[in-house]
């Protein structure tokens, strides 16, 4: 059945939002495209939340229209509106919010039964879509008797049986142990990137957006103020929120053994994390703060040093942000460096000025990519 | 608010073990508590305000003729009617008081809350009255009165006038109960379900009533009661005809007349049935569900 779906190509799942809520100062106007999946971020309040609900259902707009391959979920020119129960829409929240009286494969059999499969088909497809998430041992457990990772585990197969054209996410790791989130991350991104699902998910891990999303979106004050390529929002953020939640140093390349390899056979070392697959896309990710400056090539511990240009230096306080001039390749360019102001005046450093930026291998950090640099 | 209030004193007043089987479950409730000592005096004198009662008819009571007393005809007439009416006014309760409930506690409209006050009016209203609007609603000369006349029905002083007159004061404390018990499930599930596909009747049949089901399931036992209880509307309404509309406590109040040992043996029936509704209830769904 999964397989089927992987193999398709792009499917139904076009959402086109232009909507607002005066009370709550929201208002968004967004395009998804078929099979893609678009990471939301912002501040508390900045109204993701409100977006997903006008989405789902459970909100009105004051005004504006959000129609979903076409047909209208809601307009309020013309007066339409479609339930939820009827929009094929699929929301995974925090909580997995399993009925705690069904057991996890009733749980998961819900979708189809509502839909009007006969108590065999859906038991059959409950049970096909628990060996997916790799929770068949608890088909037959309550949801009180499964762990926080493991209910999670049954919601995203319910969710995903319930063959939702879109499937929204609202932080669906944020609940959950450090210990686990990896693993399900992983299932997560095989969930949306394999099977070629349209997905809208809200998430604050930088992580997520760059694993799991082809687009990123940043909310500030209701409205949506970025929109791009996941590596661009974040590498090049404009907007304050972006720029605080991201300012960090990425290298998008493919994944190595002990790291990645760019387009240019540039070699970073680093640490691959749980879901990083050698040979795929993948982003190595550190701080500026990690980052040393060199005026000769370093020998010593560091594993990881770049030959790079000057373009500006930004004072901070105590720190001077130094930038690198981005060749736009995608590579080394656009790097990071924060530094003490005294070793900036030490290392008489001056745009237009070749350095050398180094970092050890155990301060970066190899992920995922959603897609091929 | 009031409602709740009420309620509480309501649940006081029926299960008089109460107080005495939380203290012997917790001994130690003097120590650490962070009660101010004095606090339990009043308490104690509340508590026993209401089990010395019990106890003072307890002792009254003439064991040696206790069987027969209960056994008499009249007695377990009354008994039986009492058990049939309540639970038929139980099922009544349940049939159109958890629709009311699912109203109150999921929709709005303009005027829920009026009609929230008015649906409750029965908890705050003398049962006499109570009785006389029912007779002046189902009786020869009332509002519907004449409708089930032409269809060769009457309803006042019959059975059927008990089980509405019980259906009437205790419908408010199905409803109150329950709505509170929907309200505090919350509607996640609900949105959940209709999120996967569910159609409003769906959600309502696997997901809204399976979550609430100890909830309606106290909230009956506590109607039940009430309407175990109920005199003065039953007997304004249907008067108190043996067999037919004289339930258990109609049957002790005239026994009280004639035969004093008996009313209090038939009392104490009402005690032991009303011990065994609140332990039910309780061992169901919990400490302080009711």
């Amino acid at each position: 059945m999964r397989t089927e779906r992987d193999a398709a190509p792009a499917g139904p799942g076009k959402l086109v939002v232009d909507a607002a809520v005066t009370t709550r100062g929201v208002d968004v106007h967004l395009t998804v495209a078929p099979g893609e999946v678009v990471a939301v971020l912002g501040a508390n309040g900045a109204g993701k939340s409100t977006l997903l609900s006008l989405v789902s259902g459970s909100a009105r707009p004051d005004h504006g229209r959000i129609t979903l391959d076409g047909r209208p979920l809601v307009d309020t020119a013309t007066g339409t509106w479609v339930p939820p129960h009827e929009r094929g829409v699929v929301l995974l929240a925090q909580q997995a919010l399993l009925f705690p009286h069904m057991t996890a494969v009733a749980n998961v059999a819900f979708g189809p039964r509502s839909r009007g499969a006969s108590r065999r088909e859906a038991q059959e497809t409950a049970l096909s879509w628990l060996a997916a998430v790799d929770a068949t041992e608890f088909a037959e457990r309550r949801p009180h008797q499964l762990s926080g990772g493991q209910a999670q585990r049954v919601a995203i197969a319910r969710a995903l049986a319930a063959e939702p054209v879109l499937l929204l996410l609202d932080e669906p790791m944020a609940a959950l142990d450090v210990a686990v989130a990896p693993a399900l991350r992983q299932l997560l991104r095989s969930v949306l990137r394999g099977t070629g699902r349209t997905a809208l998910f809200v998430t604050h891990d930088l992580v997520d957006a760059l694993s799991l999303a082809d687009r990123v979106v940043v909310m500030e004050d209701g409205r949506i103020v970025e929109d791009g390529p996941a590596r661009t929002v974040l590498a090049q953020p404009r907007s304050s929120f972006a720029a605080r939640i991201a300012g960090i140093d990425l290298i998008p390349g493919v994944v190595t053994e002990d790291g990645l390899v760019t387009t240019d056979g540039l070699r970073v070392h680093g640490q691959v994390a749980v879901g990083a697959t050698i040979g795929e896309a993948g982003v190595a990710v550190f701080r500026p703060a990690a980052v040393a400056v060199h005026l000769t090539v370093p020998t010593g511990s560091p594993r990881n040093h770049f030959p790079v240009v000057i373009s500006e230096l930004e004072p901070r306080g105590e720190i001077v942000r130094v930038r690198s001039q981005d060749d736009r390749s995608g590579g080394t360019g656009g790097l990071v460096a924060d530094i003490t102001a005294a070793s900036a005046a030490d290392l008489e450093l001056v745009p237009g000025k070749r350095v050398h930026f180094a970092v050890k291998a155990t301060e970066v950090a190899v992920h995922a990519a959603a897609s091929q640099p | 608010m009031q409602p709740v209030v009420t309620r509480k004193e309501y649940v006081t007043g029926t299960a008089p073990s109460t107080p005495s089987a939380g203290r012997t479950r917790s001994p130690a409730t003097g120590q650490g508590s962070g009660l101010p000592r004095w606090v339990f005096a009043p308490a104690f004198l509340g508590g026993a305000f209401i089990v010395l009662p019990l106890v003072a008819m307890l002792v009254r009571v003439r064991w040696a003729d206790f069987w027969g007393l209960i056994t008499s005809e009249s007695s377990l007439a009354a008994l039986e009617l009492s058990l049939r009416t309540c639970a038929a006014s139980t099922v009544l309760c349940v049939l159109f008081g958890t629709p009311m409930a699912l109203v109150l506690a999921r929709s709005s409209f303009p005027g829920l809350r009026f009609l929230r006050s008015l649906v409750l009016l029965p908890l705050v209203l003398p049962p006499v009255v109570g009785g006389i609007a029912l007779l002046y609603t189902f009786g020869r000369q009332g509002l519907l009165g004449h409708t089930f006349q032409v269809l060769g029905i009457r309803i006042a002083f019959s059975t059927a006038a008990v089980v509405l007159a019980q259906t009437f004061v205790a419908l408010p404390f199905l409803v109150l109960s329950l709505e509170g018990t929907l309200r505090t499930a919350g509607r996640r599930y609900e949105a959940v379900a209709a999120g996967l596909g569910a159609n409003p009747t769906t959600v309502l049949r696997r997901v809204t009533i399976p979550l609430v089901l100890p909830g309606l399931f106290s909230a009956a036992i506590l109607a039940f009661a009430r309407a175990l209880g109920e005199f003065g509307a039953t007997l304004t309404f249907a008067g108190s005809l043996q067999g037919v509309t004289r339930t258990l406590p109609l049957e002790i109040y005239l026994q009280r007349e004639s035969d004093a040992d008996a009313a209090v043996a038939l009392s104490l029936v009402l005690v032991v049935v009303a011990v065994v509704v609140i332990g039910l209830a309780r061992g169901r769904s919990g400490e302080g569900a009711l």
